[in-house]
């Protein structure tokens, strides 16, 4: 019983770390995955061909790659003057991953509103921001909810990737209790997952409720 | 695939450093004047490990302590994973590795070593049931062997004659290896002696297992690894390694561990 | 003098040019239909006239206010070109309501925020001085627009639960609440079953009457005959011909007027 509890308090201890990660990424990379997505869909072209550069290195390499990349190479640069601590490096790495997957959903979303609704605006005089923010926004938000709550739930479980530069989360937790003959916290380190998504699932289809007060 | 990365920042890092000689503080100023040594870890009973009382500790973590104590700076343990060991060090986001650390020549090639203190040696675990039956190479063939991949466990079950008839299977850690053998996938784990003193004890899920009295291979040694150009830090660890040894501290953390037959630096 | 004068507009995109050349006038209270056949520019020149389009080449002069002259070569500013669509509206082929908002919030929506921005510029809305009193005068009028297009219990429904007519309807006092002096329909009723072009057509009917000035491309001959004070008949880029119902449709003098008109005959009989 008090393994049990021990257990417990230590994977817990780990899954805050999951939570930091997750809801530090959220909070920054839903908003500059927007500025990122403005980006792709720019008619300036040089600064579209640098985001859909930007969008194809981030989404075409593994996120594991990305971490060693933030955490190691600028110490490795600068012969060990400069590193950002672990965390830093982590939320960095996710904030950039997450923000171009991000981005790409908003793209989607942004580009299959029909052209009558921003010149329904147009001809009623109103300012490309306020087509935007007062007509268009709404609909986007109601057609990636479901994909951006796909990608949200992913990244729950992504966040213990973050153990490859040795952010003490859940699982690496759970894996030290295996290194001392413990093997059934690997498992029911499971169960914080599963109980997260079921939260976040929840919630997501709430706000999908939410929004169904209109179709279009 | 982790490995692949560590060892591609590795090269990234040599061509780096290459390039960025300059002339600096000397390497042993440069922890002096941190006023910590960082000690890389990883967590694995007896050396570095979370007590009942959630504290790290361990033959290694009392041993590195007091080895600092003597040299005058902090000890910080950082876990970190072991996979990126070299790239931890050369990125100075470690200043050594400390950790059951086992001698071989490509680790001496690449990195500083400091004096043995430890010996080592691969054991055959299985379960406690079949503890009497594979004492010859004859009794292990075709048996299914395990190993973490690169270990000195998988040079055993690879190159000894003892294994030859045997099948092996790779893993990526010696804890995978064990839990192979206890839910009945593989019939032998070939791990550290050193890890399996903590892991299959009374009261852990692997109390069923059991060391296989009798055959021990490849007997290696422990040592701490420091960066290839750190050379004054090395000398002034092996010395403090000797002046532990000296004023009897070091025997003392081994017996608390029963590590103490193994323990290679003796008072002079 | 005209209250709306279009001179010489052309009009290419890319190599293919499908205004060559229009010029026409229209006075105030009058109701101009055009008809063609598709592809004939109609929908480009209602386009041009609502600045989603730019012509390469003509003039645009509306209460002899020059809005737009491509002769002069500065670029006109974004809050110009907001400015000169007020003096027009559009009602599209396809409604175009915003779907997440209620009924009368699509007639509102941007009333409101043209208040906002006129009274925090000059103070002044409509001779309204703050936002609070422009609100009700906003909401008044929507009020009021509603039940001109027969709508009043309808305003708190949401686009998606109306029929097509209906939302039409919607579209239509969504153009007027920001009283254009030109109020455009592009084939109004093309994308409305054939029952439900009757309550739409006699909205526009009762526009007519409450002295709207109006331009209306459309397929719907009889109704152009019927409303129009003045038909268009285009036909690749140009206008073929020009003139009252009764000289255009009853006695049409250029032969493709003719073939487009007997085609329609023949299915209306």
């Amino acid at each position: 019983m008090d393994q049990f509890i021990n257990v417990t308090q230590q994977l817990f201890k780990g899954f805050g770390e999951n939570c930091f990660i997750f809801a530090i990424t959220l909070l920054l990379a839903l908003p500059l995955g927007l500025i990122v997505s403005m980006g792709s869909m720019t008619k300036f072209k040089p600064l579209k061909w640098l985001t859909k550069t930007f969008v194809w290195i981030i989404r075409g390499t593994p996120l594991m790659l990305q971490l060693f990349v933030v955490f190691y190479i600028p110490p490795l640069v600068s012969n060990g003057s400069f590193s950002f601590p672990r965390m830093q490096a982590a939320l960095i790495a996710f904030v950039i991953n997450y923000a171009a997957y991000f981005s790409e959903i908003y793209r989607g979303g942004i580009e299959s509103i029909p052209r009558g609704q921003y010149e329904a605006g147009q001809v009623l005089g109103m300012k490309k921001t306020q087509i935007f923010f007062k007509v268009v926004l709404m609909q986007v938000i109601k057609r990636i909810t479901a994909p951006i709550g796909n990608e949200i739930i992913t990244l729950v479980k992504d966040t213990s990737l973050a153990s490859v530069i040795a952010i003490p989360e859940i699982l690496m937790n759970a894996k030290d209790f295996s290194m001392e003959g413990l093997i059934w916290p690997l498992f029911y380190s499971a169960l914080f997952f599963l109980a997260f998504c079921g939260i976040l699932t929840l919630l997501f289809s709430f706000i999908e409720k939410k929004l169904d007060y209109y179709k279009g | 695939m982790k490995k692949l990365l560590a060892a591609f920042l590795t090269v990234a890092m040599a061509a780096v450093s290459l390039a960025g000689c300059g002339t600096e503080a000397s390497d042993w100023d440069y922890i002096k004047n941190k006023g910590e040594l960082v000690i890389g870890i990883t967590y694995f009973e007896p050396m570095n490990y979370k007590g009942d009382d959630g504290e790290l500790t361990g033959f290694e973590t009392e041993f590195a302590q007091s080895v600092c104590e003597e040299l005058g700076v902090k000890a910080t343990f950082q876990k970190i994973d072991w996979d990126s060991k070299e790239v931890e060090l050369n990125a100075k986001t470690i200043d050594c590795i400390w950790n059951g650390l086992t001698i071989n020549d490509e680790r001496k090639e690449n990195m500083g070593i400091s004096t043995p203190y430890m010996e080592n040696k691969q054991v055959m675990v299985t379960k406690a049931e079949n503890a009497d039956k594979y004492t010859s190479a004859e009794a292990v063939k075709g048996a299914t062997v395990v190993a973490e991949k690169k270990s000195a466990g998988e040079d055993v079950a690879k190159g000894n004659e003892f294994f030859k008839e045997a099948n092996y299977v790779s893993v990526d850690s010696q804890a995978k290896a064990l839990l192979e053998v206890k839910s009945g996938t593989a019939d032998i784990a070939i791990i550290d002696y050193v890890m399996s003193i903590g892991t299959i004890a009374n009261g852990t899920d692997y109390a069923d297992l059991k060391v296989v009295e009798g055959q021990d291979f490849a007997k290696e040694q422990y040592g701490i690894a420091v960066r290839k150009s750190d050379t004054e830090t090395l000398s002034k660890i092996n010395e403090a390694i000797q002046a532990v040894a000296d004023d009897g501290k070091l025997e003392e953390i081994a017996d608390k561990y029963n590590l103490t037959d193994l323990l290679l630096v003796k008072a002079k | 003098m005209s209250l709306l004068k279009v001179e010489n507009i052309k009009k290419s995109f890319g190599k293919t040019q499908v205004l060559k050349d229009i010029s026409f006038s229209l006075e105030k209270g009058e109701v101009l239909a055009i008809i063609g056949s598709s592809g004939s520019g109609k929908t480009t020149l209602l386009r041009c006239l609502n600045f989603l389009e730019y012509p390469q080449h003509g003039k645009i002069t509306v209460n002899q206010s020059v809005l737009l002259d491509c002769a002069r070569k500065s670029k006109i500013s974004d809050a110009e070109i907001r400015k000169n669509r007020l003096h027009f509206g559009l009602v599209f082929q396809s409604f175009n309501l915003f779907p997440q908002y209620k009924v009368i919030e699509n007639i509102t929506l941007a009333p409101k925020l043209l208040a906002k921005e006129q009274i925090k510029n000059s103070g002044d809305f409509c001779g309204v001085k703050n936002y609070k009193e422009a609100l009700e005068l906003i909401n008044a009028n929507a009020e009021k627009l509603l039940q001109k297009v027969g709508l009043s219990e309808k305003k708190d429904s949401y686009p998606c639960n109306l029929s097509g007519g209906q939302q039409q309807r919607v579209a239509i006092a969504r153009a007027l609440a920001l009283n254009p002096d030109v109020l455009c329909f592009d084939e109004p009723t093309s994308a409305l079953d054939p029952e439900l072009t009757g309550e739409v057509l006699n909205v526009i009917r009762g526009l007519k009457s409450s002295d709207s000035t109006m331009i209306v491309v459309t397929h719907e001959i009889e109704f152009a005959r019927d409303v129009a004070d003045k038909i268009i008949f285009m036909a690749d880029g140009v206008i073929a011909e020009e003139g009252t119902p009764e000289q255009v449709i009853g006695n049409p003098q250029n032969p493709r007027t003719k073939a487009f008109l007997s085609r329609f005959n023949q299915y209306s009989k």
